[in-house]
Order: C-alpha cells, then sequence, then structure tokens
C-alpha cells in the first residue's frame, strides 16, 4: 500500500519531468529519422529502421535510466524531501521498493510509447506490423531495468556524479564480459584470471538480454530464450533490490 | 559517505579507467598486428578498428552500427560502383526497389547505346556469358575514364603515383576502400546480408573470385535460408572455375531454400540433363530475364540471348559447311 | 501513571569517522521524558545536538547507543509512528506537486481512507492558512508558505505527538502569533508538543517545560517557573541630572552609566533604592523609569552555557 503510493508519486513526479520529456521526444524523433537513414541504405530500409528503432530505445531507456533514476534518489536526499517520507509510518524498503516501482512504472510507459512509434513507423514504410520484434523490445525493458537497479543501488551509496559514472560504466562492462569470458577461454591464464572470472560473475552479462540483431535479422534462436533472459535479469533485479534495500534500511539520513 | 571518501573513490576509479583504456589500446595494436590475415586487405586508406573490437565498443548496438558503415560504404563508393554499370548489382537492386533503378538506369541509358557490338567472343570458351558483361563493362568504364577529371601534374606532398591512384576511374581503385568496411560490416553483424552480395558482386567484377567464394561460403553458413548465396557459389564455380560438380550441390541447395526462383530449379535441370553449355548460359540469361521487374534490365538481356543464339547459329552453319 | 510521550535513554549518536576527520559526537548520553499533554521546548545554540536528537527520535538518524521510546513503543517500529506528525527545520516538499496534492501523498502513506483524506486536507489547510494557495504548484510557494504546509503534513493524521524543529524560523510576526495560537490549541486537545528552538522567546510565551542542551549534552531541564525566578535580582533608576549633581550620590563612578543626559544606576536591594530615590529628587534630578530586572530564561541560558 505505501509501496503504491510511493510508486505512483515517483511516476507523477518523472512524467511532470521536463528532462524525461525531452528525452523522450529525442527518442521518438530519431526512430522517425531512422526512415531518411534507411532512404539512403538501398533497399535496406526497414532493417535500418528496425535497427535504428530498437537501439534508440535501449541506449536512451538507459539515458532515462541514469538521469532519472538517480536524480530521483539523490533529488530526495541532497534536497531533504526524505525527511517527511521517512518519518512517516512506513520501513525503509518499501521507500526504496516503491521509488523503484515507480521508475519501472514510468519506463515502460516510456518503452511503449517509443514502440509504439517505431510500429507505426514500421506499418507505414513496409506495411505490415512486424510483431517479431517484440521479444527484443521486452527485453530491451528488462535490462532498462537492471539498468535503473544499479543505477538506485549507486545513488544511495554516493554521489549522484559518481553513480552516473558507475552505472555507465556497468552498462559498458555488461556488454563487454562476452569477450572477457572469450578472453579468459582463448588466452592461456595469466595469473588474473581469477580477477576476471570475478568480473564476469558479478558484472549482469547484459548481451543475455540483447536481442535487437536477432529480432531483425530472423537470427533462430534457442528454444525459450526469452523466458531465460527474463528469469536471469529478473533475478538480478532482485539482488540488487534487496541490496539497496539493505544499504538504504541502515542509513543515516543527514 | 562524506566527500574526501567521493574524491579517493573518482580518483581510484579514473586510475581503474585509465589503465583500462591503456590496456584496450595496447590490446588493439595487438590484435590489428595479428588478425591480418582474415581481412581482405592488408593496406587500407581509411583507419577502422578490428571488427571484435568495433563489436565491443558498439555496447550491444553492433547491429545498428553495420547500418551505419553500410550507409556510409553506400554514400561514399555504393554510388560509384553502381555507376560502374554493375548488372549483377542492377539485378539485385531491381529485385527491391524499382523506382531508385530507374533513377540509376536512366544514367546508364547514355552508355547503353556503346554496348552492342561483342567482339572477342570465343566460342565455347566457358566463362561467355561473364566475358560478355565484362566486356560491355570495360566500355562503360573507358567512357566514364574519358569524361573524368583528368590529373594535375603535380600536387603537393602527393607523389605522381598516388595522383594518378586518386583520378583513376575504375572500380578496381575502389576495391581498397570497400573492402575494409564490408568486412567490419559482415563480422559485426554476419546475418546482414546485402554486404555479402555487394562485396561479391564487386569481387566478380574485379576478379577476385576465391576471396568472393570465402565471403559467399561465409554468408551461407550464417544465412541459410536466403537461396542466393548458394546461387552464386553455384555460379561461381560454373562460370569461373569450371566445376560443375561442386555448381550442381550449390544449385541443389539452393532450389530447397523456400523462396527460390523458378530459374534455378530449371537451371538444375538444365546441368543434370548434362546439357551443352551454351543452353545452360541461355536457360540462365531466360531465368534472370523473368525474374526481373524492369523493362529495361529485360532488354538488355534479351539483346544478350538474341546475340548468344545468332552466335549459335553462327557455329551451327560454320559446323555445317565442311 | 501514563508512559511518557517521549522518552529517550541515554541516547549517543557519533557521526562515524570519515577519512581525515575525527569522529563527531553530537548526542552525548542524553536522558529525556517528556509527559503526554506537555509543551516541551527543546533550546539550545545552533550546532547543540538539538536537531540531531529529533531526528534520531524520528528515525532518520540511527543511534549509536540507547533508544528512543514514543507512548512507551520503540520508535523503530513503524507503529511508534503513526500518532506521531513531524515538521523538519526549513522543510523542503516536492515543487512538483500542489499543496493539496502532496497532503494527500503524506495521507495515504498513514494509509487514511479516502473521506478521511478530504476531510483532514481540508481540515490541515484551513488550520495553518493556506486553503487559498492549496492548487498551486508548491514550486511558487515562499518559505513562510513552505512552512505552512510542512506543519499541515505533519497535522494530517491527528497526531498525539507534534514534533517540531525550529517551527517559527521561517515565519513572519503574523505567522509566530498565529502558530502559537495553533500549539496553544493543540495544547487544549491533549495534544504533545515537542519543539525546538534557538530562539528563547518562542519558549517563554508557549512552553510548559524546558530542556537546555549544549554541545550533545542536556544541561538543564525543568518547569519553567522553577528555572525563573520570580525573585527581582536587581533595580534599574534611569534619571536625568547633572554629573556634578550625580557624584553626590555617592555611588562609585564605575556603577554609573551615563547616556547623553540620562544617568542609569543598578541597584541589589530595596533599601538603597528608596534611599537614592529619595536622594535624586532632593537634588532636583527628573526620574525617568525604575524597572526591576528578573532572571530570564535568556540569563539561565547565559550562565549554564557560559559558566
Amino acid at each position: 500500500m505505501s509501496v503504491l503510493t510511493i510508486a505512483m508519486n515517483t511516476f507523477r513526479e518523472s512524467i511532470r519531468n521536463r528532462v524525461m520529456i525531452n528525452i523522450l521526444l529525442f527518442a521518438v524523433g530519431l526512430i522517425l529519422l531512422s526512415i531518411v537513414l534507411g532512404e539512403w541504405s538501398l533497399g535496406e530500409q526497414i532493417k535500418v529502421i528496425k535497427d535504428f528503432g530498437l537501439s534508440a530505445m535501449s541506449i536512451f531507456g538507459l539515458l532515462i535510466a541514469i538521469f532519472i533514476g538517480i536524480r530521483l534518489m539523490v533529488q530526495e536526499l541532497e534536497q531533504r524531501t526524505i525527511y517527511l517520507i521517512a518519518s512517516k509510518p512506513i520501513r525503509r524498503w518499501e521507500i526504496v521498493l516503491g521509488k523503484y516501482s515507480g521508475l519501472a512504472l514510468t519506463l515502460i510507459v516510456n518503452v511503449i510509447l517509443m514502440a509504439v512509434t517505431l510500429l507505426v513507423v514500421n506499418l507505414i514504410i513496409e506495411g505490415r506490423i512486424d510483431l517479431g520484434l517484440l521479444p527484443a523490445v521486452f527485453l530491451i525493458y528488462i535490462e532498462i531495468l537492471l539498468i535503473v537497479a544499479f543505477a538506485l543501488f549507486f545513488s544511495s551509496l554516493m554521489s549522484p556524479q559518481l553513480s552516473a559514472l558507475a552505472t555507465l560504466i556497468l552498462y559498458m562492462l555488461g556488454h563487454l564480459t562476452n569477450f572477457l569470458y572469450e578472453y579468459i577461454r582463448v588466452f592461456p591464464d595469466k595469473g588474473f584470471h581469477w580477477l576476471l572470472k570475478g568480473i564476469y560473475y558479478i558484472v549482469p552479462n547484459l548481451e543475455k538480454l540483447n536481442l535487437k540483431m536477432a529480432v531483425v535479422d530472423h537470427v533462430p534462436q534457442p528454444p525459450h530464450v526469452v523466458a531465460w533472459a527474463t528469469a536471469y535479469g529478473l533475478c538480478y533485479i532482485v539482488i540488487v533490490l534487496i541490496l539497496t534495500a539493505a544499504v538504504f534500511n541502515k542509513k543515516d539520513l543527514k | 559517505m562524506n566527500e574526501t571518501v567521493q574524491k579517493y573513490i573518482i580518483r581510484i576509479l579514473f586510475v581503474v579507467l585509465i589503465l583500462t583504456l591503456c590496456v584496450i589500446v595496447y590490446h588493439t595494436q595487438t590484435v590489428l598486428d595479428q588478425d591480418r590475415e582474415v581481412q581482405f586487405v592488408n593496406r587500407s586508406p581509411i583507419f577502422l578498428p578490428n571488427a571484435k573490437i568495433l563489436s565491443a565498443l558498439s555496447m550491444g548496438h553492433a547491429s545498428s552500427l553495420a547500418d551505419m558503415f553500410w550507409i556510409r560504404s553506400v554514400l561514399y563508393f555504393g554510388r560509384r560502383v553502381m555507376d560502374d554499370e554493375n548488372i549483377y548489382f542492377l539485378y539485385e537492386l531491381y529485385d527491391g526497389d524499382s523506382e531508385k533503378i530507374a533513377a540509376v538506369a536512366d544514367h546508364h541509358h547514355h552508355f547503353h547505346s556503346h554496348g552492342e557490338n561483342y567482339t572477342e567472343h570465343s566460342h565455347g570458351h566457358q566463362d561467355d556469358v561473364h566475358h560478355q558483361l565484362s566486356t560491355e563493362y570495360l566500355q562503360v568504364l573507358d567512357s566514364l575514364r574519358a569524361s573524368a577529371p583528368q590529373p594535375p601534374d603535380t600536387i603537393p606532398f602527393l607523389d605522381h603515383a598516388t595522383v594518378q591512384r586518386l583520378f583513376e576511374f575504375k572500380s578496381r581503385g575502389l576495391m581498397n576502400d570497400v573492402f575494409p568496411l564490408m568486412d567490419r560490416l559482415i563480422r559485426l553483424n554476419p546475418y546482414f546480408q546485402i554486404p555479402y552480395l555487394f562485396s561479391v558482386y564487386v569481387m566478380m567484377e574485379t576478379g577476385e573470385i576465391d576471396w568472393a567464394i570465402r565471403v559467399l561460403k561465409r554468408g551461407f553458413e550464417y544465412n541459410r535460408n536466403n537461396w542466393k548465396f548458394p546461387f552464386y557459389l553455384g555460379y561461381i564455380y560454373w562460370v569461373y572455375k569450371g566445376d560443375i560438380d561442386t555448381t550442381y550441390d550449390y544449385l541443389l541447395q539452393a532450389v530447397n531454400i523456400p523462396d527460390c526462383k523458378p530459374f534455378v530449379g530449371e537451371l538444375l535441370i538444365g546441368f543434370s540433363g548434362q546439357m551443352n553449355r551454351h543452353n545452360v548460359t541461355e536457360l540462365y540469361l531466360r531465368g534472370l530475364m523473368d525474374s526481373a521487374e524492369n523493362d529495361q534490365v529485360k532488354d538488355r538481356i534479351s539483346k544478350l540471348l538474341s546475340q548468344i543464339h545468332s552466335e549459335d547459329q553462327e557455329l551451327e552453319n560454320r559446323q555445317d559447311e565442311p | 501513571m501514563a508512559v511518557p510521550a517521549v522518552k529517550i535513554d541515554h541516547l549517543t549518536k557519533i557521526y562515524s569517522a570519515d577519512l581525515g576527520k575525527k569522529p563527531m559526537c553530537a548526542v552525548d548520553d542524553l536522558n529525556l521524558e517528556v509527559e503526554q499533554g506537555e509543551v516541551f521546548a527543546f533550546l539550545g545554540p545552533n550546532g547543540a545536538g538539538k536537531t540531531t536528537t529529533i531526528k534520531t527520535m524520528m528515525r532518520l538518524l540511527f543511534p549509536t547507543r540507547g533508544f528512543v521510546e514514543i507512548f512507551g513503543i520503540p520508535n523503530l517500529s513503524v507503529k511508534a509512528m503513526r500518532s506521531v506528525g513531524f515538521l523538519p527545520e526549513q522543510p523542503q516538499i516536492y515543487g512538483y506537486l500542489t499543496g493539496r496534492e502532496f497532503l494527500d501523498f503524506t495521507a495515504r502513506l498513514f494509509r487514511l481512507d479516502r473521506s478521511t483524506r478530504k476531510k483532514r486536507i481540508d481540515d490541515c489547510l484551513e488550520q495553518v492558512g493556506l486553503i487559498k494557495r492549496a492548487d498551486g504548484l508548491i514550486r511558487g510557494y515562499s518559505r513562510g508558505m513552505m512552512q505552512r504546509l510542512g506543519l499541515a503534513q505533519a497535522l494530517i493524521n491527528d497526531p498525539e505527538l507534534l514534533v517540531l524543529d525550529e517551527p517559527m524560523s521561517n515565519l513572519d510576526p503574523v505567522g509566530r502569533k498565529e502558530f502559537r495560537d495553533l500549539i496553544l490549541e493543540l495544547k487544549d486537545k491533549g495534544k504533545t508538543l515537542f519543539f525546538s528552538s534557538h530562539i528563547l522567546s518562542d519558549a517563554e510565551m508557549i512552553a510548559d517545560r524546558v530542556g537546555i542542551v549544549n554541545q550533545g549534552r542536556l544541561v538543564n531541564t525543568g518547569k519553567l517557573r522553577d528555572l525563573i525566578e520570580a525573585q527581582i535580582r536587581s533595580i534599574e533608576i534611569t534619571f536625568i541630572m547633572t554629573p556634578d549633581k550625580t557624584a553626590k550620590l555617592g555611588f562609585e563612578q564605575a556603577n554609573i552609566v551615563q547616556q547623553d543626559e540620562h544617568m542609569l544606576v543598578r541597584l541589589e536591594n530595596d533599601a538603597d533604592v528608596q534611599r537614592t530615590i529619595g536622594d535624586i529628587m532632593r537634588l532636583d534630578g527628573r526620574i525617568v523609569s525604575v524597572v526591576p530586572q528578573k532572571r530570564t530564561l535568556e540569563d539561565i541560558f547565559m550562565t549554564e552555557l557560559g559558566g
């Protein structure tokens, strides 16, 4: 109940936030721009639109996650609005979960808006709606959820700038771990592989949530890949949220 | 956590970041140094990092990055390669979007009238079709070269050979620029089909047949559902290598893929019926003509067909004489 | 006997040592009880540990040692907060909401049902005099309005205990007057009030009992009447007379303060006062005022903290 209240307020805050509206407009603009880029691609327009559309969703989702996710938490702490919340009959973890749910709601609205834009463009150019894109869209959403969870975690520990940096590094590492794994496999042990392995297993492997290329180029996928990836992402999210709640639970709100 | 701790953490993070970048830089260099043998060309006028690194840098957007490379390739080189009146490429484009091709074809119309007298024909030669096409192509090139701007005698900083190369107007001169891009493209997104085919059309023109086969094989490996890969493989083995058995194998694979054009089946029947080569060529061109949607391409193919036909007649007459 | 509204037991809060800094002890072994229905003023200079104590009470901070109970319930349990209203120092409130939306949000956190919410919001807005601006965005509120809204949200659950941190600091004189009236009204309803201030006159007018804190320690606590001794400590006589005549009064020069033509002398006992007034009249001086000097909270403050 309290979680819902906080969630709805967080949602209201983010949709009244100009930064987010701008990012969203920019994303929609980029999807529309992909029509022009597609024109230049010699008969590959539809593919380009789909690729760029999905990439735009992922990148702008990341931006929204970083800007809004970190801002919400940090603003609450720095401007001391948290005093009025945390002193109410509410548990600290309810605040964390409420904030997170509100962000998740905000992001799903964003993702749906971007996806609808993409599908409408797809309909206009291709003459049909490619529902095959939806699994990739869904996993983009899961990826963004995971990033937001980390953003929230970092911002409960450190300053906003540092949190943004850490979230960005996490995003990069998350896409690089595949190469890390390959590196460990291909190159003989140089003595620091335990470290690389540690990074590989700690940092979420975001490539596992990346179906963009697969859906656009109709690459056959192993069965239940979306279900497995979702389970992977959700488990990660729960772990990070628990850690965030634990940190927040013991945090002095100075 | 207070500011001092944050300052320390920022410093540590920056040190880690810089060290990481150093490792990446070192690794980039090493890989670039070692990985040459898998690339199309050793020397490229454009600097591009290795495909694996590009893929890593793309942060999960390899497909979009490949698209950007494709657009870049098309914008910089595609037009010029298209201008070179590449019949394979025109056919490919025709299948896609007829309006755009019409514009290109208009542009070509001017050269078209010159391309009618096919001289050096040796009958029964295994690559007669290709030969005819490339003869026409060379003529087009000649006229293009004639209309191209002439290089100045000297340009400061550049030696004479470079100046000449810069003003040389032919596909072979472009390949050094096109291939590195294509190489990155098909490695970034191995499921992106048109760069394979684009590379292969260009390679067939420039005679880099072994490379064309390698590219097609790689493309087919990743894209089992596109009949064009086995079809062009078969075609290349037939026209350039004279390897009918391999051709037969590939065409068989092509016809088993849904969406395969009917003429491939006819071609296969032609081969299996032990027809003589000219008839197979005719069959191939007929198929090409039937599946083309643009009248100008059809015209040109029918002219080629009648040319072959009259040459066959001549051949028969000559055989009848003694 | 009823449980105390607030019980603070051996509360110690040490801000942990960060790199390059010494650990800071903000509250040092503080014991305090506030009875139900009492108006308690928590006094002390800036940085004395008032806010730290209040934040610990409201579980924004966690004590290093000791504990706090609200109506006998440990303050770390959610239940303890149901009957508490809290106004932080210079409250900051979401600028993107309207006053009414924010009150609705806080009412929901107390799980009030729809009809109760509506009634309480209107009541509270009325009480703090914000009803006219309730539907404007908080972003456009002045500091005083923000303070009023902060008070309104503290009242939303009709709390038994109201904890206010420097409640008067952003208010204009009219606001202060209204605020004092409100506190007395709440007191009449039997609510317990706990407020901090560094302005003594606030406390003097409304508090039943005060606690004085300095450097994290509770220095003194007691009923106002006990602390402010009723007895007159001294009497100040101001009069107009020439300096040469003044010299004839027989005071040492150091004890007489001259301001323009006004002379001021401070006397300790009644007999001296009677004698001096007589002398001044005899020498044709003019008495301006005779003011008895009481021991004020200010004095207590000064002696407790300084001495």
